[in-house]
């Protein structure tokens, strides 16, 4: 017996060393953690293929599969409906009004935000090979894009849930409100996952900061800096001022637009190299300064911008962020 | 059985410190291989790989007066005659690199005498320039049967020869290159005084950098993209260098080496001057864009390795019968599109920058 005992002890010795070697040789190095566990979520995301379901359930406006059986605005219920579904689904930009019919706010549709926000990670993904950086960060990261992919699995089962819906309803007003009920269900999901959508491309951003120590911003790095971080504010706040803060996000997106399209989007006061010296110094030196000034009301970093209202700014960001403010429009 | 141990273990004790301590390279080891390295291919006292004496620190190969018209042809027609002038190009290529040592090795052997350099730095310098000195002596027979070739004239083994030769021509290019980058960062950290501050003598460093910077690029997207292998033997496909290789481009960038312009000179130096604003202006617009570029070329670099480049080379020109770029690209997961566009990110945004704001500071 004792015999037996001494085996498997000395099995067990075996299995645990040979383990422990293992895992010392084939350890995924540091160095590429980031990238490949990035890398992964991309891929798995476009293998969940939602943008083709977020293009179907674009053009699938109407109950069953009875295409004239269109949702109209004959009722609150549909109404809701048709507005949830505006803000998820427009291929255009939304503009709000007030009471007086004055514009009030114009922003774009959650499907043409995640847009941006695919490019952009697509953009700073390569940014991320064999980079040198704080554990922290890379932890941070790591989960990002696992909060990220379980954002992603819901709201995959969310649409199928809603699709599912809408395909069996024939059109009582009980029916309806749970429809609602899932497109309401669906629109919390989705802005869920932008917001850790933008906190993933946050980290993704902070990684490669730190590897370089001091990042160099080019004007297209500058404004998906700014993207993310407007998208991480636009995406947190409650769904009242929400159209604000997406307004703002909108400007960003804007000068994204625009830059792409060589269209002019700096001017003799404020030029290319030194929106980017200030954009450095904003960030390398003073990121929570910009941060909370983003977290301000649209009219109070217009004022900003006008050098005004900036004494909860620290005093030597302040010429920085007026730059900044000034080039993106406010 | 321990002493049979004991007498194994002494001599193979002894090895591995052989093996780990090799003699560290001084500044006038550099130099003295230098010296050596220009006399690679020396016949009858007709240096032929340093052929230029003003020029004698820099790779210029000279050739026989038949293939040398042909090189500098100004207007050729046939695929073989722009081939010829595509190796005139890979020189142009090797003027840009040695230019930089020309210039500065003078300063840099003088200085670096009196400076506390790391000695890892030294040995790392020294073996690319071993390295290349090797490579040059292979090249030798490569020019020897590319010479032969061309004044025997039997076209289609012209033409392989010329493929062959362009792509180890290529070889010695990449091996410069490995020597100049080393030799840049040593002198900048150790033989440049105020490297930081704008004037005119650390500004001529940085364009004699800057051409460094374009020849590599140039090389890269023109020359070593279009390398490939037939069986064992290495293959620069120079009839889609001269079909796809924008020689608008090569031309436009490649052109006589400059200096840093008067108007930028005079202007920088004088605070009450009218231009001393707008000099200043282009100067920092040159030099963020250097900086940019200086951080991003490492990753560029990481990606262009990994990457098949001649494929994709291939479908970027439409080389390939019925897939267009776009439908490549396409067909690529996201995360491999994604490394695709960066390259192509990495030309059109950091090294057309660098090019526009370097353009207004030189003449």
């Amino acid at each position: 017996m004792k015999f037996w005992i001494k085996i498997v002890v000395a099995l067990s010795v075996i299995v645990v060393l040979g383990f422990g070697v293992w895992a010392f040789f084939f350890k995924e190095k540091n160095e590429v953690v980031a990238y490949n566990k990035t890398s992964e979520l991309v891929d798995y995301k476009e293998s969940l293929g939602l943008k083709q379901k977020l293009n179907d359930l674009q053009s699938y406006d109407y109950i069953g599969d009875d295409v004239s059986n269109v949702i109209d605005d004959s009722t609150s219920t549909k109404k809701d409906i048709l507005n949830i579904r505006e803000i998820m689904l427009s291929p255009t930009i939304i503009i709000t009004y007030d009471e007086g019919g004055n514009v009030t706010c114009y922003f774009d549709s959650y499907i043409i935000i995640e847009d941006y926000l695919d490019n952009a990670i697509l953009y700073v993904l390569p940014y991320l090979k064999n980079i040198k950086t704080d554990n922290n960060l890379l932890k941070n990261l790591k989960n990002n894009v696992n909060e990220y992919i379980d954002d992603l699995k819901e709201f995959d089962t969310a649409i199928d849930i809603l699709n599912e819906c809408q395909k069996n309803i024939e059109g009582t007003e009980i029916e309806f409100e749970v429809l609602l009920g899932n497109y309401n269900s669906l629109r919390i999901k989705y802005k869920q996952l932008l917001n850790d959508g933008a906190n993933l491309l946050n980290s993704i951003l902070d990684c490669i900061r730190n590897n370089y120590g001091f990042l160099k911003f080019d004007t297209n790095f500058a404004l998906i800096d700014s993207f993310a971080r407007s998208l991480q504010v636009s995406s947190d706040v409650d769904e009242k001022r929400e159209p604000f803060f997406s307004h703002d996000l909108h400007l960003v997106i804007d000068k994204l637009n625009k830059l792409n399209n060589n269209s002019l989007i700096f001017n003799e006061e404020f030029d290319e190299y030194s929106f980017l010296t200030n954009y450095n110094n904003l960030i390398n030196k003073f990121e929570g300064e910009y941060d909370k000034a983003l977290s301000k009301h649209n009219l109070e970093k217009k004022q900003m911008a006008d050098n005004q209202n900036l004494s909860d700014i620290k005093q030597d960001a302040q010429k920085y962020l007026v730059v900044v403010l000034n080039v993106l429009g406010y | 059985m321990r002493k049979y141990f004991s007498f194994l273990i002494f001599p193979l004790v002894a090895i591995i410190f052989l093996c780990g301590c090799g003699d560290d390279k001084t500044f006038e080891n550099l130099k003295n291989l230098y010296d050596s390295f220009r006399q690679v291919y020396v016949v009858e006292d007709k240096n032929i790989f340093f052929s230029d004496e003003l020029l004698s620190n820099s790779l210029v190969i000279s050739y026989p007066e038949e293939i040398n018209n042909a090189i500098n042809n100004v207007s050729p027609s046939t695929d073989i005659q722009k081939c010829y002038v595509a190796i005139g190009y890979q020189q142009k290529i090797l003027d840009y690199i040695f230019n930089y040592y020309e210039k500065n090795q003078d300063n840099f052997y003088k200085i670096i005498s009196s400076k506390d350099y790391d000695k890892n730095e030294m040995n790392n310098l020294y073996g690319s320039l071993e390295s290349l000195k090797n490579q040059l002596n292979t090249f030798k027979s490569s020019y020897s049967m590319f010479c032969d070739a061309t004044i025997d004239g039997v076209s289609n083994i012209m033409e392989f020869n010329l493929f062959s030769y362009s792509y180890d021509l290529n070889q010695v290019i990449e091996k410069s290159f490995d020597f100049i980058y080393k030799f840049i960062n040593m002198n900048t950290k150790y033989c440049i005084s105020d490297y930081e501050k704008i004037n005119a003598t650390t500004l001529q460093y940085r364009i004699d950098k800057t051409y460094v910077d374009i020849a590599y690029i140039i090389y890269l997207q023109n020359f070593k993209a279009f390398n490939y292998s037939v069986g064992s033997k290495g293959i620069c496909d120079l009839s889609s260098v001269v079909e796809n290789s924008n020689e608008f481009v090569l031309v436009e960038d490649l052109q006589t080496i400059k200096s840093l312009s008067s108007f930028i000179s005079t202007n920088i130096i004088d605070n009450s001057s009218s231009n001393y604003q707008l000099a200043i202006d282009l100067v920092n617009n040159y030099l963020y864009s250097q900086e940019v570029f200086d951080q991003r070329i490492k990753n560029f670099k990481l990606i262009y390795n990994e990457q098949n480049i001649y494929t994709i080379t291939q479908y970027k020109f439409g080389n390939i019968n019925g897939v267009d770029y776009d439908s490549f690209l396409s067909a690529l997961t996201p995360t491999e599109k994604s490394n695709v566009m960066a390259l192509s990110e990495f030309e059109s945004n950091y090294y057309n920058k660098l090019l526009e704001t370097f353009s207004l500071v030189i003449e």
